[in-house]
């Protein structure tokens, strides 16, 4: 029996609040501490790299003129995933409406000791595992990728999408038993 | 290989999330001891969760360069109500405060632009400062038609959609421009208007 997400003690409320009250400084360590996994639920919802740093630019910009509306400031993860939330799905579906254009996904990193066979094997290892990851259903993707991107627990995911505990795990087992079947063993 | 049941499946799955409780990792070590094929099913788990993670954190590394140094001045808060009279008046006002406060520069030969309002399919010419000596010769020569930075700021208005561009001035400095892109009902395509300087020689 897994427990309701709670809120805890956290130590962010205060670069929050100094945020609100127009501290600039504050604002960048807000932006170094949460930019991350602000890319990770553009990513989880859009499902694509392309794109991710314009919306994800403007996530930011819209925090920083709109952080004073914030009430509670407690609830700023919130705030701030649903703001995130909200971009990535108005950007996708502007992006639906234009033509697509389709970009190299980036490659995993190699180092010059690998033989030239092993780095291919190692790349398309890599294109295969994120192509799994952007067909699975926007439901699952954007908690496994917050999982992953931040090493968040079951709770933190909870408190920033609003839903129970019980329902991140079922969506975190979910997602890996679609990839399982998509890479069928070849990882 | 599959886990043969949904609760082993879970308990792996929380396992590799580390969300198991002691009493419950130890369990779960005792059914992956007696069944080697449950064994392979978890190993083969954790590979894909490892080939995954290590995909997600090469698309989005650690250590991020703060972008977002440059930011527009806040307006005051205040509550919006909406009025049926308040958006055209307030188009109307805007249009006449940025014609009166934006410098009467000659625009470049051809753009054929007198200023703050840009006609149906024109662009703004790229002398926009706002009354701003400085920031207006540096920005004298300026592509506002190709901003480093344009930033979608959320729909404030039916009929107006407010951006922010970063330009960079003469003086190297960058310069924040507030853009109204401005659309009527007989022709939904917007079109850049009124420009402000909302900060600048950052």
């Amino acid at each position: 029996m897994t427990m309701p997400a709670t809120a805890e003690f956290d130590p962010e409320v205060s670069i929050v609040d100094a945020v609100r009250d127009g501290d600039r400084r504050a604002f960048e360590d807000l932006v170094r501490g949460n930019d991350r996994w602000v890319r990770g639920v553009v990513f989880g919802v859009v499902g694509d790299p392309d794109g991710t740093d314009d919306v994800v630019q403007q996530v930011w910009a819209t925090v920083w003129s709109r952080i004073p509306e914030l009430r509670d400031t407690r609830a700023w993860r919130v705030w701030l995933y649903r703001l995130a939330r909200n971009a990535a799905i108005d950007a996708q579906r502007d992006r639906r409406r234009g033509p697509r254009v389709q970009t190299p996904v980036p490659e995993a990193s190699t180092d010059s000791s690998m033989t030239p066979a092993y780095a291919l094997s190692r790349t398309e290892r890599h294109q295969r595992v994120l192509e799994a990851i952007r067909n699975l259903p926007a439901l699952y993707r954007e908690p496994f990728v917050l999982r992953h991107v931040q090493d968040w627990s079951y709770r933190k995911i909870a408190e920033a999408m609003g839903i129970p505990v019980d329902t991140v795990e079922t969506r975190l087992v979910r997602a890996r038993r679609q990839l399982r079947v998509a890479l069928d063993g070849k990882v | 290989m599959f886990p043969s049941d949904e609760r082993l499946e879970r308990q792996m799955n929380r396992s590799l999330d580390g969300e198991l409780s002691p009493d419950e990792q130890i369990e779960l070590d005792r059914a992956l001891i007696r069944s080697p094929e449950q064994q392979e099913a978890y190993r083969q788990l954790q590979r894909l969760d490892d080939a995954a993670a290590s995909v997600l954190q090469s698309l989005f590394p650690e250590a991020q360069p703060v972008r977002t140094l440059l930011l527009p001045e806040r307006r005051p808060e205040r509550r919006m109500r909406r009025l049926w009279w308040s958006a055209p008046i307030a188009l109307a006002a805007a249009a006449a405060i940025a014609v009166l406060v934006l410098p009467r520069t000659p625009a470049p030969q051809g753009s054929g632009l007198p200023g703050a309002v840009a006609e149906h399919g024109e662009r703004p010419v790229p002398v926009h400062a706002g009354g701003d000596a400085q920031a207006s010769e540096a920005l004298a020569n300026s592509d506002l038609n190709q901003p480093l930075r344009r930033v979608q700021n959320p729909r404030l208005d039916r009929r107006i959609d407010r951006d922010w561009i970063a330009v960079r001035g003469a003086d190297g400095n960058i310069y924040w421009l507030e853009v109204d892109r401005q659309r009527t009902f007989e022709d939904p395509e917007t079109h850049d208007g009124a420009i402000r300087l909302v900060g600048g020689g950052l």
